[in-house]
């Protein structure tokens, strides 16, 4: 059983293999087979080109709030809460460096 | 004005694109234009005196420095949100925006519709940039945190010495100008100058002080402030 994800020093990284794709308002995440995995708004589609495996969550969250008015905490719960859904949906490895 | 009326205040060098805006935005019933002008203090002095809601200004064009507009109503600290009209591939202008204070950041491919839309969602307190370019800025930013960090601890490795003669370098003060008022003597300040290029990792007296300026030790350090 993969380990639960988010702590603010981890770096997510995305599942090798995956793409996405405009589809109206929302971008789809393909995997390597080019099965649609997940469909992302545009603000979980821009945290998901973060997801490089050399960016902090913690980074993450600096960078959100420098473009948003919302507080760090609001800031840090979205992208938790984002990065878990990723997570879920198995798309994700996380590594320590 | 109502309170669902939001009042703008138009700032650009090229009078034709403000008029047009005008034009387009004072036929919304819920937007009330106050007022535009072509240079930036006159703009900043427009936001001073009519405190509109939000201030909208083109990007840099020839005679007119968008990003000075927003960074100058910012510093206003009035309650006016700001908005800055450039190119949406133009990620290095958003990003410069961003840090100036800009609340919004709209296309010129952007229809007038969605300015409206950026103007009420700014003054809801939100902020309003494009969705194709929200991944490259969050990305650009932490690289310029990543290299101010850097630069932070290229800064810090300097002694208290070598600091107080960067301060004085960045005034423009020679050697025998710093040794006279730091009462040193202009071989010792040669030394610091020349360990404080290599720690700073930079070539000329010059870059030491564009270094300084770049990762605002100005501000974070008072380097400079006596």
């Amino acid at each position: 059983m993969r380990e639960p994800m988010p702590e603010a020093t981890r770096r997510p990284r995305r599942l090798a293999g995956t793409s996405l794709e405009q589809r109206g308002d929302h971008v789809i995440v393909r995997d390597a087979d080019h099965n649609v995995m997940l469909a992302l708004n545009e603000s979980a589609a821009a945290l998901w080109e973060l997801c490089d495996g050399s960016t902090t969550i913690e980074e993450m969250v600096s960078a959100i709030c420098e473009v948003s008015s919302i507080a760090a905490s609001r800031a840090r719960d979205d992208v938790e809460r984002t990065l878990a859904e990723f997570e879920r949906a198995g798309l994700l490895v996380a590594i320590d460096i | 004005m109502g309170s669902s009326t939001t009042t703008v205040v138009l700032g650009g060098g090229m009078p034709a694109v403000l008029e047009v805006l005008d034009f387009a935005l004072s036929r919304r019933p819920t937007v009330a234009v106050l007022g535009w002008n072509l240079s930036v203090p006159g703009t900043v002095d427009q936001v001073a005196a009519r405190n509109p809601d939000v201030a909208l200004v083109c990007a840099d064009l020839p005679h007119w420095d968008g990003i000075k507009a927003c960074a100058d109503i910012k510093r206003l600290g009035t309650p006016t949100r700001v908005i800055v009209i450039g190119s949406e591939e133009d990620q290095a202008t958003l990003i410069s925006a961003v840090k100036a204070g800009a609340d919004g950041y709209v296309t010129v491919a952007d229809s007038v519709d969605d300015l409206v839309d950026a103007l009420h969602q700014v003054c809801r307190g939100e902020s309003r940039i494009p969705s194709l370019m929200l991944g490259s800025l969050l990305r650009g930013l932490i690289e310029l945190r990543r290299e101010d960090d850097a630069a932070l601890e290229r800064f810090t490795s300097l002694g208290n010495r070598e600091r107080e003669v960067l301060e004085e370098l960045v005034t423009g003060l020679d050697n025998h100008a710093i040794a006279a008022k730091l009462h040193l003597s202009p071989h010792t300040v040669r030394t610091h100058t020349q360990n404080i290029l290599a720690k700073l990792g930079v070539h000329s007296r010059l870059e030491a002080a564009r270094f300084v300026f770049e990762h605002d030790l100005l501000s974070r350090f008072g380097i400079g402030d006596r």
